[in-house]
């Protein structure tokens, strides 16, 4: 064994331009397969960090039957309390809740990400504080005293690492709060809080039917998962019977964390793990054609060896030993290859990931890169090894005959493989194609605003300190004239929720429709408060009536606009101008009448990802305040140099409120749909790393196969071949392999893409333009990869060639 | 046995009025190849006219320049000096693509190891020649049927070269040679891969075609297969040193 090693290293270093060529192709294969699976890792197989017995953690899922479980609502308030009061098969059931935390008082403000969380939620998931304690029950109270317990880095960096900061107190968001601990290093729950604060829910937040809470629990020793969701099915039951007007066709799902976390990366990661490996499939048959070519070459050295009655196992154990030490030092380089895939796979993630995911090189990781390379070294050593280890001695006799071709067998399969290889590379071609024109779609995706030279930023007034909407209004009042004053700015304003990234939803009723049955039935559209200057800020044109004033205050009738889309569904072929509607208010509160004074251009609020045609309605800020604002300011000149005058304006108004998300208009739409461009761009590089792979097998093959045929084609130009003859006999070869390729890649890729649908904006699945475009490309390519081997046969000299020995 | 030696001068007179037209003409033809600074003169000025209906055998000691010649004449090779003249056109010089053409429509060639094409069908390998001229298929059919008949071949066509033996591959080589109707067959030890049955039949082959006209000039070591030709070259260090012309 040793000497069979030491031997294959011997062979190894004696042909250095195969070796190296053999180990590139290799490392690249693993490399791109292991930069995959080291997200594959994380999103899926890793254990979420610091969580006991996770395996047990379930999120809780509520949807309507008739809108699909794809629009998880979340609980409301009530119907969590019912929950964690009357199951018996999951405990500890906890909500969370996404706070703005303004930490203020000391130095200068500053706005952190925080969570509301369920006073026992950490002691459920098992994570235990560094220091201090966790909450306590009775510290969910409303009138309880406020306590915090800090993120690692918060406490690192903000407070010096101070042990002795458990007891002291910060002021968050206006109030006094105790910190009682310090969460350990990396845990940012749900998902990148470095605070947390026990939930604490007011009585207007806990109106039934206002879903925002996603509830964590744990499963009881001994309960499984379709046991929970048998008893969820009966909850489900009685809460319908006892609020039919709230869950009506409710249905509620216990799912495991991890699932739940990784719904909407996981089809797409594995799409990329599976393209990954179609690309190593690639790179191996590259390797596998390298050594049958090779082959060849040493026919003659295990022939003699074989007649003389070598032992055919013990030959092809050497060979396979020499494909498994291709394969290690492959896996050691695509190892190589993978830390710095990785590092420009996160450097196109726009947006911080969650504390759960880190895609670090594990040891997981490493023993896949080492498995890929030895697993792929029997799939592209095997074949050949066993061709060499079994040669046609007869046919090693006949040679003394030459009739050309006689290596047709071995150039079938040669052939086979090639085909293969642009039958991958089309599928994955078609695929990125599909993917890059959904995002092209996306990026030109008209969605009703002048984005550029527009800057935003959000700016709010914490709910728990200002709790008066009046003086959130009033601090708006003076923020955006103060905004539109900065000289540069030709327009300011501010909006609650920003366009293409889906917040705002509201349900309302027409005046003089019954209310909903249920609330599934309500209509919905998307809710914006907007200051006087929106539309002009963002060049939204106003279609008819007038815009919101200034002079719509809290003292006047409430207003509102419309866009041509509510126009045309809440009122076909009539004039809104003048109807009224109302908002869905908790039962017991007033119905307040808005009346509709204008109807303005279309503009998409939501995800791009996520569009779907709802009707959008404005309402004047100091009719209906939000404590939290994206300003907008249009400007002269680049935006991006405007943001500290921005954060110096607000803090004139007030000097402990922070401002964050500073961005261009241009990036925020962009961000909206980021995960695209990330898939779409991995795939898309993915794809031509396929199409350079399969070029280079075609070349490889091509060239293999003209040297093959050197003294036919010579035998040709003696009997009067011209060189655009023997280039014709060579490019039909070529068009034959690329052909049948293409042709299995085309049958190939109608099926697989059927897998992208769902990430799919806009572009068929059988999009003509990418079923004839990439099939042309790779066809013009794999010309390309042949014209120098053609180029060569045509210079085959034909005395050369015909001249035996 | 009757025989006239002849000296290279006389060799290079004109045409007789007789009739007998010239058809090959070679002028103090000279090939020296370059390999690793070592020149080496596998010709040294060779005079030769090889009249039409010729059967001119060339023999003599290994390395002496037979196949260096016979690819001259077979327009594979270009000479190093000298001029070269077929049917009184000056080829010695010719551009690549005008070379294939002449080698393609005059010149027939049978190889020591037939060279065939293994892919290819008996019918498809004699055919090759004659798509290179851009022939109409029927009439390509017509040509191959016949240069398949005439040697015996044509209940073959559809085999593969490795269906066949040696000797009937080296017949279909020849067909191959005949197809086209060249000016004139070249072969470079036509048996030399044969065992002598075979090798008797493929001259015999030889011999009824130069009966029915053909042209024929043939490198063989064989003493017995020389005496088919009615002229015999005798090469030694890249010179003519001998040339035999059997009375007819
Ligand atoms: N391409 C070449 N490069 C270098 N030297 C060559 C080349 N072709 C032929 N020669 C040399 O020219 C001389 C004549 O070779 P040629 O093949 O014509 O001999 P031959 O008479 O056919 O011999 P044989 O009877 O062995 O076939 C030899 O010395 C040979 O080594
Ligand atoms: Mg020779």
């Amino acid at each position: 064994m040793i000497r069979d090693l030491r031997y294959a290293v011997r062979t190894l270093l004696k042909a250095p331009a195969f070796a190296t060529t053999a180990i590139l192709t290799l490392a690249l294969g693993i490399g791109v397969a292991t930069t995959i699976f080291s997200a594959v890792n994380a999103l899926l197989i890793k254990p979420l960090p610091l969580m006991a017995e996770q395996e047990n953690i379930v999120s809780l899922e509520h949807h309507l039957r008739n809108v699909g479980e794809e629009h998880d609502l979340g609980f409301d308030y009530p119907s969590l309390v019912d929950a964690r009061k009357e199951l018996t098969t999951i405990e500890g059931i906890g909500a969370f809740e996404d706070t703005t935390m303004i930490i203020s008082g000391t130095e200068k403000p500053d706005r952190y990400l925080g969570a509301a969380i369920q006073a026992d939620m950490f002691d459920m998931l098992g994570v235990k504080p560094i220091l201090g304690r966790t909450f306590r029950l009775d510290e969910n109270e409303p009138d309880a005293p406020p306590v915090v317990l800090l993120g690692y880095d918060l406490w690192q960096q903000r407070y010096g690492a101070n042990p002795g900061i458990v007891g002291k107190t910060i002021q968050i968001n206006g109030l006094l709060a105790t910190v009682i601990g310090v969460m350990p290093k990396a845990w940012r729950f749900p998902e990148v809080a470095d605070l947390w604060m026990p939930l604490r829910k007011t009585n207007k937040e806990t109106a039934r039917g206002s879903f925002d809470l996603e509830p964590v629990g744990r499963l009881k020793r001994g309960v499984t998962l379709a046991q929970a969701n048998a008893e969820l099915a009966h909850f489900a039951a009685l809460e319908e019977q006892r609020h039919p007007d709230v869950y009506k066709g409710s249905v509620f799902r216990a799912t495991p964390l991890r699932e739940a976390y990784t719904k909407d990366a996981r089809g797409l990661t594995l799409l990329l793990m599976g393209a990954v490996l179609f690309v190593h499939l690639i790179a191996c048959t590259n390797v596998a054609n390298l050594l049958l070519a090779r082959g060849a070459t040493r026919a003659k050295e295990f022939g003699i060896r074989v007649a003389l009655g070598a032992n055919r196992g013990r030959v092809v154990r050497q060979l396979l030993i020499e494909s498994a030490l291709l394969g290690f030092v492959g896996s050691a380089g695509g190892l190589l290859f993978a830390v710095w895939g990785v590092d420009l796979m996160l450097s196109m993630i726009p947006v911080p990931l969650p504390f759960w995911l880190h895609f670090d090189l594990d040891f997981r990781v490493f023993f896949f890169a080492l498995a890929t390379g030895l697993l792929s070294s029997v799939f592209f050593g095997l074949l050949p090894a066993l061709r060499i280890s079994r040669p046609n001695l007869s046919e090693v006799l006949k040679e003394g005959g030459r009739t050309s071709g006689g290596g047709a067998r071995g150039q079938r399969v040669r052939d086979l493989l090639v085909v293969g290889e642009v039958a991958a590379a089309l599928i994955l071609l078609i695929g990125a194609g599909l993917m890059m024109r959904s995002f092209l779609k996306l990026q030109r995706a008209e969605i009703g605003i002048d984005a550029k030279n527009v800057l935003t930023f959000r700016v709010g007034l914490p709910p728990a300190q200002y709790k008066d909407p009046k003086v959130a209004a009033q601090f708006f009042d003076r923020l955006i004239p103060q905004l539109a004053a900065i000289p540069g700015v030709t327009s300011a304003a501010a909006i609650s929720g920003l366009p293409a990234s889906g917040t705002g939803m509201g349900a309302f009723t027409l005046e003089g429709e019954p209310p909903p049955k249920a609330l599934q039935d309500a209509r919905v559209a998307s809710m914006q408060t907007i200051t006087p200057g929106y539309l002009r800020t963002f060049h939204i044109p106003l279609v008819r009536g007038r815009d919101l004033t200034a002079a719509d205050d809290a003292s006047k009738p409430l207003v509102g606009l419309i866009d041509q889309r509510a126009a045309q569904t809440l009122f076909p072929g009539q004039d809104p101008i003048g109807r009224r509607f109302s908002k869905l208010t908790p039962p017991g509160e007033p119905v307040k009448m808005v009346q509709i004074v204008g109807v303005v251009g279309d503009v998409v609020y939501d995800r791009l990802t996520r569009k779907k045609s709802r009707p959008t309605i404005y309402f004047p800020e100091s009719q209906e305040p939000a404590n939290f604002m994206s300003a907008v300011l249009r400007t002269e000149g680049a935006p991006s140099s405007f943001a500290n005058l921005a954060r110096n304006a607000v803090l004139s108004v007030n000097k402990e409120i922070p401002i964050y998300k500073v961005r261009l208009m241009t990036e925020v739409v962009k961000e909206s749909y980021w995960d695209r461009v990330f898939f779409g761009t991995l795939f898309t590089a993915f794809a031509v790393l396929a199409l350079f792979l399969a070029s280079i097998g075609l070349y490889g093959v091509m060239s293999y196969s003209i040297r093959q045929r050197t003294q036919e084609i010579g035998l040709r130009m003696a009997l009067g071949a011209q060189a655009r003859d023997v280039l014709s006999l060579v490019t039909r070869d070529a068009l034959r392999l690329i052909g049948s390729g293409l042709v299995i890649g085309l049958v190939g890729a109608f099926f697989v893409v059927q897998t992208l649908r769902s990430s799919l904006e806009q572009v068929s699945t059988h999009d003509p333009l990418s079923f004839t475009l990439l099939p042309l490309l790779l066809l013009g390519v794999g010309l390309l990869a042949c014209y120098l081997p053609a180029r060569a046969a045509t210079q085959v000299d034909p005395m050369e060639a015909l001249r035996y020995e | 046995m009757a025989s006239t030696q002849t000296s290279p001068e006389q060799l290079t007179r004109p045409p007789s009025s007789s009739g007998v037209q010239t058809l090959i003409k070679l002028d103090g033809v000279t090939k020296v190849f370059l390999t690793d600074e070592v020149e080496t003169h596998a010709l040294s000025g060779i005079h030769l006219d090889i009249r039409t209906g010729e059967y001119v055998s060339i023999a003599g000691p290994s390395g002496c320049g037979k196949s260096t010649l016979l690819s001259i004449l077979g327009l594979l090779d270009t000479p190093s000096d000298g001029s070269y003249s077929l049917k009184g056109t000056e080829v010695a010089n010719l551009s690549f693509p005008e070379r294939a053409r002449i080698r393609n429509r005059e010149i027939g060639f049978i190889f020591q190891s037939f060279n065939l094409i293994g892919d290819l069908t008996v019918f498809e390998n004699v055919e090759l020649p004659l798509t290179y001229r851009g022939m109409a298929a029927s009439e390509r059919k017509q040509f191959v049927g016949e240069a398949l008949e005439r040697v015996g071949m044509g209940h073959r066509a559809k085999h593969l070269p490795s269906q066949l033996s040696g000797g009937q591959q080296q017949r279909v080589a020849v067909a191959r040679a005949l197809a086209g109707k060249p000016a004139i067959l070249l072969a470079d030890e036509p048996t030399g891969n044969l065992d002598s049955r075979n090798g008797e039949a493929v001259m015999d082959l030889l011999k009824e075609l130069h009966a029915g006209g053909a042209t024929i000039c043939m490198v063989t070591h064989d003493a017995r297969f020389a005496q088919h030709a009615d002229r015999t070259i005798h090469l030694f260090d890249g010179r003519v040193v001998e040339d035999n012309r059997i009375a007819a």
